[in-house]
């Protein structure tokens, strides 16, 4: 917002007591949040030294600007606590940070159906290297680390430089010997969430899809399973470009880019993404640019503002739903539970489910759906069919339109 | 049983590294957040604290601490904050060293008191419920920006309404807000 228009209505115009402590208050408020001007400042300050009670107010709404802080922040410093002791640690003492290259954690992950071993290829002892041939120009043989989570399992690796990767179901992530020391190439197929540690000399760079996401020192998401149609990136913090293809984008915190992959044949998709009237409405010079790209080019979707945890939580063995269709819900269940899964009434695919799940079974997501919508499961061998309920069904028709 | 600041501080002294690392348990969540208040950059603000930390560690027995770990915690939180803003001159006009003198005075002892309330359940549910009873449209608006971090602009835009409408239920969202919540302050 422009400082000027906070100024002009902020200070001027205190006729009235009611309206002076109104002023004040926003004054606060702006304060708080970092939009006051320098001018501002000083009537703060002046108005601050006044009296005691004048304090008094502005700790009160110091308090209540505090309590109102979103807990998406709140716990964010919080998760990140055992990572910032690591290196806290690390900087105490050297060997610490020694013992920890090269590690992978494996993460074990609820199955009830199945309590088969989860498969985890570890990187060192047991991580199955292979030699790049193709790369035959150089004298050193580039030895390639490959890192799978399998469906049904999730996995999490500790990179050389420090830089962390949570593996969602049925991801596949390879990394170079060279790792850190030329560059930070790293290659996914699924989903991953990336830690990256700050290096502005050597950007991180996430080949997936025929694109390059190129990070600096940020944290953020990456869904693009082969298998879908889309390339979901979602940034928390710092920056992160896309390129390739004939894009060049760059993204905000909060902001999340689908792309569709067909998009990259110039073939209109007139799928979700494009009929979509979400796209995000933005203000702002440098903004209005990116809008332009977006009308260009049909199949890129930006959501700006986002609650990033409904992307991210998965690494937290949280699952956020937000109006998402059942075809996609049972994709998701397939890859998390290693399971098949037929809807035979197709007419199901189009209801939408809102909610969150934490460590729930199989059997237990499938019974919340039920309760929510006129449907019905059955469990066989690894297949899961979902069929409509029709006496359920005509209830519920008859309750919305009523 | 949980050892009180100043045994750890004994303890940390001895180089006793567990009573350090739970030291650095018991404040980091906070120090950060206090951090992030006055840089608004999530890495740096953690970086910050952890340099605090480091250099503490490394100054264990040259540290006089006559005030209690905590407010000396928060204090050179405060002037690594400063140093930092200093060096990078870019959010200087966010920033008003003197008034955030007078705030860290009064509210020394109140980030405790604050950080105790935001983990508190109950303390979360009346905070949403009392944003749940504001006027729907000054609910929108103070959510689109306390949450959002949109601008007035922004804000004014996405709801086709007068910035100065968005202004005047900011203001009253947060009166409404301080009457409700009276008992947390």
């Amino acid at each position: 917002m422009s400082p000027a228009l906070v100024n002009n209505s902020v200070i001027s115009d205190m006729n009235t007591q009611e309206n002076s402590e109104q002023r004040y208050r926003l004054l606060i408020y702006n304060y708080l949040s970092h939009k006051t001007t320098a001018e501002e400042k000083e009537v703060l300050l002046d108005w601050l030294k006044q009296s005691e009670e004048n304090r008094k107010l502005f700790s009160d709404y110091k308090k209540i600007f505090d309590l109102t802080v979103s807990s998406d922040q709140k716990s964010r410093f919080s998760y990140r606590k055992p990572e910032a002791l690591k290196r806290l640690k690390s900087k105490i003492d050297p060997s610490v940070s020694d013992a920890r290259r090269l590690k992978i954690k494996r993460l074990k992950y609820y199955l009830q159906t199945a309590a088969a071993a989860i498969l985890i290829f570890l990187i060192g002892a047991l991580t199955s290297f292979w030699i790049s041939r193709n790369q035959s120009v150089q004298n050193l043989s580039i030895t390639k680390y490959e890192v799978i989570a399998p469906r049904g399992g999730k996995s999490e690796v500790v990179l050389p430089d420090g830089s962390k990767v949570w593996l969602n179901a049925g991801s596949n992530f390879r990394y170079g010997a060279d790792y850190g020391i030329n560059n930070r190439d790293v290659y996914l197929e699924g989903e991953g969430y990336f830690s990256v540690m700050k290096n502005p000399a050597n950007p991180f760079v996430v080949n997936t899809s025929g694109l390059e996401i190129k990070a600096f020192g940020t944290s953020f998401n990456v869904k693009a399973y082969p298998e879908e149609k889309f390339v979901i990136t979602t940034l928390v913090e710092g920056t992160v470009k896309i390129e390739g293809k004939g894009l060049n984008l760059s993204l905000k915190p909060k902001e999340v880019v689908v792309l569709s992959k067909e998009s990259y044949e110039i073939k209109p998709d007139v799928d979700k993404v494009t009929t979509t009237s979400q796209l995000s409405e933005r203000t702002g010079r440098d903004r209005s640019e990116k809008k332009e790209d977006i009308s260009f080019s049909k199949s890129v979707q930006v959501k700006s503002n986002v609650n990033t945890n409904i992307y991210t939580s998965w690494k937290d063995n949280y699952w956020i739903i937000e109006s998402e269709s059942l075809r996609n819900i049972a994709s998701i269940l397939e890859r998390k539970f290693d399971v098949t899964i037929r809807i035979l009434s197709p007419e199901l695919n189009q209801y939408t489910f809102t909610g969150t799940f934490y460590k729930e079974t199989l059997e237990q997501i499938l019974d919340i759906l039920k309760l929510t919508a006129p449907l019905g499961y059955e469990i066989k061998e690894g297949i899961v069919v979902i069929k409509g309920e029709q006496k359920r069904k005509s209830i519920y028709d008859n309750f919305k339109t009523n | 049983m949980a050892l009180s600041d100043k045994e750890i501080w004994e303890k940390i002294k001895k180089s006793d590294i567990k009573s350090f690392e739970s030291l650095f348990c018991r404040y980091h969540d906070r120090l950060c957040l206090y951090s992030n208040d006055l840089i608004r950059d999530e890495d740096v603000s953690e970086e910050i604290v952890n340099d605090v930390f480091l250099k503490i560690w490394d100054k264990r027995d040259q540290i006089q601490i006559n005030t209690g770990i905590k407010p000396y915690l928060f204090r050179c939180v405060f002037n690594a904050c400063i140093d930092y803003i200093n060096l990078n001159h870019k959010i200087t006009q966010h920033f008003d060293t003197e008034i955030d003198q007078i705030i860290n005075e009064l509210a020394g002892s109140d980030e405790d008191y604050i950080f105790s309330l935001l983990q508190s359940k109950e303390v979360e549910k009346d905070v949403l419920n009392a944003i749940d009873l504001l006027p729907k449209q000054c609910r929108i608006i103070f959510c689109l920006s306390r949450f959002e971090l949109l601008t007035y602009n922004e804000i004014s835009e996405r709801l086709n309404i007068s910035v100065n409408t968005v202004k005047t239920q900011i203001s009253r969202a947060l009166d409404s807000l301080r009457k409700k919540l009276v008992k947390y302050l």
